[in-house]
């Protein structure tokens, strides 16, 4: 089946005209048959024959007057019968030509009517052409665009994974710094290369290089201060959430009691108003109370969590340390 | 079609022999097609009424001239219709009616026998067509009744001829879809 309009091929196409044809003839509303007149004969006649009266009479005195003014010729043997020819080819030729000119309006009608149909798909080509032109020209442009848009994409996920792969070195070295072994092996600031170079861009942002808090919650929430940073370094980081997959996991009750207790603190978190001081403060001192953050700190180190439930504590312990900040 | 084709031999006999009757009953099975076929042709009313005259006063003076072994009378009577249609053409709204459309019109039922759809299909497409929305409607009956090119709605619509086209395509969408649920293929 064609799908292209207009196509006589396609079986819609050919449905629509039949119909279409039907239904012109059906509201043509075609006018009354003409009645050819009777004939009245004697009036005919009538007004006829004074006519045929009058002309006849022309005739007779243009041939009277014709006779009696031409010249004569010297009889030649055979000159009679040669004029006559010549006439009659001359007469001939005149009878040609008038039946030319006559035809001549018919032919140029003809073409003009040959070319009707022309100028109709002429013009239907021609809004077509038209129209393709635009649609390409449309869709240059747009894939330019699109170029554009997926290099502008491909720079922000590259930052995007920058920032993820940063944020999980910094975890990392943090969760290192807790192991109270592992703080004699702990490089001296500025020994390595890449230590040197985190100090260099951390110092020209305003952030202490060894301040992992700071650090933490300016990846996590950038350009956000306060319990406002700790609230949006929450979201962006889908603590509640992965609390939520983590606590289904976990062995122990224990575990499971203080997973319940951090997606209660969460929950606090995320309904704070950040501009009331007198809030903050208050849940700040609510996180305080209690065994939670010693908990916390047992978990990690006599538990020995590990992979994801690992990570998850170790950014509660720096969420909650950012809310003590920020009171 | 045989009670059609004796109708038909017996209009011819009798316009021959000069019954005016049967130069009525030639009219009124043949006028419809005539006037259609002016119409889509671009004339205006007034003068497709006219001229639908001047094509059944050649008929009725010329009808000596017809020979039915030579073909239909529905073709020597559209050779006449275009004709006529010919020597009063004018430039000026040609662009604006397909011709092949007005040609259909002229079209005896012997031409499209092969390829004519069924009355139900017909039917169905009637039915499908006034369930289309009041514009795609008017598209489709200013295309397919009056015989109009897209520059040609475009300018009775008031409309881009792209939006047009884009219009039609999709009327005729959904009178696919249409179609398909009352179980006729396209």
């Amino acid at each position: 089946m064609s799908t292209q309009p207009n196509n006589p091929d396609d079986r819609l196409e050919r449905m629509l005209r039949q119909w279409g044809s039907q239904q012109a003839v059906e509201h043509a509303s075609a006018p009354q048959a003409p009645r050819p007149k009777r004939r009245n004969v004697v009036a005919t006649i009538g007004r006829w024959v004074p006519l045929a009266a009058a002309a006849a009479l022309v005739i007779v005195a243009g041939g009277l007057y014709e006779a009696s003014t031409r010249p004569r010729p010297a009889a030649e043997p055979g000159a009679v019968g040669k004029d006559a020819k010549e006439k009659g080819w001359n007469k001939l030729a005149e009878g040609y030509a008038y039946d030319e000119a006559e035809k001549a309006p018919g032919r140029e009608a003809d073409d003009k009517w040959a070319q009707r149909g022309l100028l109709g798909k002429e013009a239907d080509t021609l809004a077509a052409r038209e129209d393709i032109g635009r649609l390409r020209e449309d869709r240059e442009k747009l894939a330019k665009e699109r170029d554009e848009l997926a290099s502008e994409v491909k720079v922000l996920k590259q930052e995007l994974a920058d920032a993820a792969s940063a944020m999980d070195e910094l975890l990392k070295e943090y969760d290192q710094a807790q192991a109270p072994a592992a703080a004699a092996e702990r490089p001296a600031a500025g020994a390595s290369v890449r230590e040197a170079e985190k100090s260099k861009r951390l110092v020209g942002r305003g952030i202490d290089p060894v301040d992992t808090v700071a650090l933490y919650l300016s990846m996590a929430a950038p350009g956000e201060l306060g319990v406002s940073a700790v609230q949006i370094a929450a979201v962006n980081r889908k603590l509640i959430l992965r609390c939520g997959v983590l606590k289904d996991r976990v062995a122990g009750d224990d575990q499971a009691a203080l997973f319940e207790r951090l997606e209660a603190v969460l929950t606090q978190l995320a309904m704070l108003n950040a501009a009331d001081a007198e809030s903050s403060a208050a849940f700040a001192a609510a996180t305080r109370a209690g065994d939670l953050r010693q908990q916390l700190t047992e978990s990690l180190q006599h538990d020995g969590s590990q992979g994801d439930t690992r990570m998850f504590l170790l950014e509660m312990q720096l969420i909650l340390q950012g809310v003590d900040r920020a009171k | 079609m045989i009670s059609r084709e004796c109708n038909e031999r017996d209009v011819i006999v009798r316009c021959q022999q000069g019954d005016h009757g049967g130069f009525e009953l030639l009219h009124a099975a043949h006028a419809g097609r005539v006037m259609a076929y002016l119409l889509r042709s671009g004339f205006a009313r007034h003068d497709a009424e006219d001229l639908c005259q001047d094509v059944f006063v050649r008929v009725v003076k010329s009808f000596g001239t017809f020979d039915p072994s030579r073909g239909a009378l529905g073709g020597w009577i559209a050779t006449i219709a275009r004709n006529v249609a010919r020597k009063h053409w004018r430039r000026a709204s040609s662009a604006q009616f397909d011709p092949e459309l007005a040609e259909e019109t002229l079209m005896s039922d012997d031409d499209t026998a092969a390829q004519a759809e069924s009355a139900e299909t017909i039917e169905g497409l009637d039915d499908c067509i006034d369930r289309l929305p009041g514009e795609l409607r008017k598209l489709i009956r200013l295309r397919y009744v009056e015989g109009r090119t897209t520059r040609g709605i475009a300018a009775v619509a008031e409309l881009p001829e792209a939006t047009v086209r884009l219009h039609l395509d999709k009327a005729r969408e959904q009178l696919r879809l249409c179609l398909e649920a009352k179980g006729i293929e396209t």
